[in-house]
């Protein structure tokens, strides 16, 4: 919507937006719609909550629009860092926008989550796993893990995001691995000291 | 990670209405414009002087309403020493836009637990710091920071609202009244 001829970078929409172009707003919308999406049904239960979450993240962005961080003229990393945020805290996010997101339409029938789980997990069991830890990691996991793999954004783009050195990312995502590891293997969460070895075991 | 999840596709009808959403939320004037105005307008918390005075006259235990709706306090831990307290004391301003004539000030807080649940959540509060306020630094804009549960409503005798980690027995503990309608 709005947009003819070349095509305006994020910088530039967001400009527009500031000037109060609804139209430049909603082109942002829609160009970064589905990654914002897809990543709030990482956190959320259903794809209406998901909705509404990606809703709200560019609820957020108008209301914090002068504080948005665009890195290489994306504001991609902002808003999935947002969607993070906005997933986490629904309760809070869903009150301030609740008179905004209730004209909304609404679903023909709020689909049964467990209905949708019974038939993922027999499709991908594995797969069902690594979203269920990856939903209870913590928000700065969470945060790091969408950036650095599942948007394949570099190590220094996420800096410059993050405005945190690029061997904190490395060491944040490390860690952030080390832990989605441990919820997907719970058994070697407590993993006892190893014995040291006797004299006669050491014995080549 | 799977990097679409259960492949489910944003619903049109939805997004068509989102995006009309955001057109109007952009323009000026609007009601849609209007709701961020107001909430900019109307919450602008003033968080401020780190250790106040307080006068509580080391008032008995008792029980009585908030008729200072002025300020508030926000304890961040049940400690009183004399008429000092660690944490920070808050004010409501309403923001008046070009054109309009100027509001009342300090605004009423009606509501003194959320608004110190606000203030813990965006980390103002320390209850390790001697002052009891947190390093500006940490202040966090997404009040994700966690809220001390419980948290009382106690009444100084000025009567004013002082918001203290602890259960009911906090206000008595310290010489202070317990909020009225905090009795269930």
């Amino acid at each position: 919507m709005g947009d003819s001829g070349k095509v305006s970078t994020d910088g530039e929409l967001w400009l527009r937006v500031m000037d109060g172009d609804g139209s430049a707003f909603a082109s942002l919308f829609l160009r970064h719609r589905d990654r914002v999406f897809v990543h709030c049904l990482r956190l959320v239960k259903t794809s209406f909550e998901a909705e509404d979450a990606t809703a709200m993240v560019f609820l957020e962005a108008w209301r914090c629009r002068s504080r948005i961080r665009l890195v290489n003229d994306s504001m991609l990393g902002w808003l999935l860092i947002t969607a993070t945020n906005v997933a986490r805290n629904k309760v809070r996010s869903t009150l301030r926008y609740e008179r905004l997101i209730r004209k909304l339409p609404q679903p023909q029938e709020v689909p049964d989550h467990s209905d949708w789980v019974v038939e993922t997990v027999d499709e991908d069991r594995r797969s069902q796993c690594l979203q269920q830890a990856y939903r209870s990691l913590g928000r700065r996991d969470q945060e790091i893990i969408a950036l650095c793999v599942l948007e394949d954004m570099s190590t220094a783009e996420v800096s410059a995001l993050l405005g945190i050195p690029t061997g904190t990312v490395k060491s944040r995502l490390s860690r952030a691995k080390q832990r989605l590891a441990q919820l997907m293997n719970p058994q070697d969460r407590f993993q006892p000291e190893p014995v040291p070895l006797s004299p006669e075991e050491e014995m080549p | 990670m799977n990097k679409n999840p259960g492949s489910q596709h944003f619903n049109p009808e939805r997004s068509a209405a989102i995006e009309a959403l955001l057109v109007s939320v952009a323009q000026d004037g609007t009601p849609e414009n209007q709701h961020f105005q107001n909430t900019k307008g109307k919450k602008i918390l003033l968080a401020g002087v780190a250790v106040a005075l307080v006068a509580t006259g080391g008032a008995a235990l008792t029980q009585l309403p908030v008729t200072d709706k002025s300020s508030i306090l926000c304890f961040a831990r049940a400690e009183l020493n004399g008429h000092q307290f660690p944490g920070t004391t808050v004010t409501l301003l309403a923001g008046a836009r070009p054109g309009e004539p100027k509001p009342d000030n300090p605004v009423p807080i009606e509501d003194a637990l959320a608004a110190c649940r606000d203030i813990w959540a965006q980390h103002v509060l320390d209850p390790n710091a001697p002052s009891g306020g947190a390093d500006p630094k940490l202040f966090d804009s997404n009040f994700s920071y966690p809220v001390p549960d419980p948290l009382t409503v106690c009444v100084l005798d000025d009567g004013r609202a002082a918001v203290i980690p602890g259960d009911e027995k906090v206000c008595g503990s310290l010489g202070l009244a317990l909020k009225t309608d905090t009795v269930r």
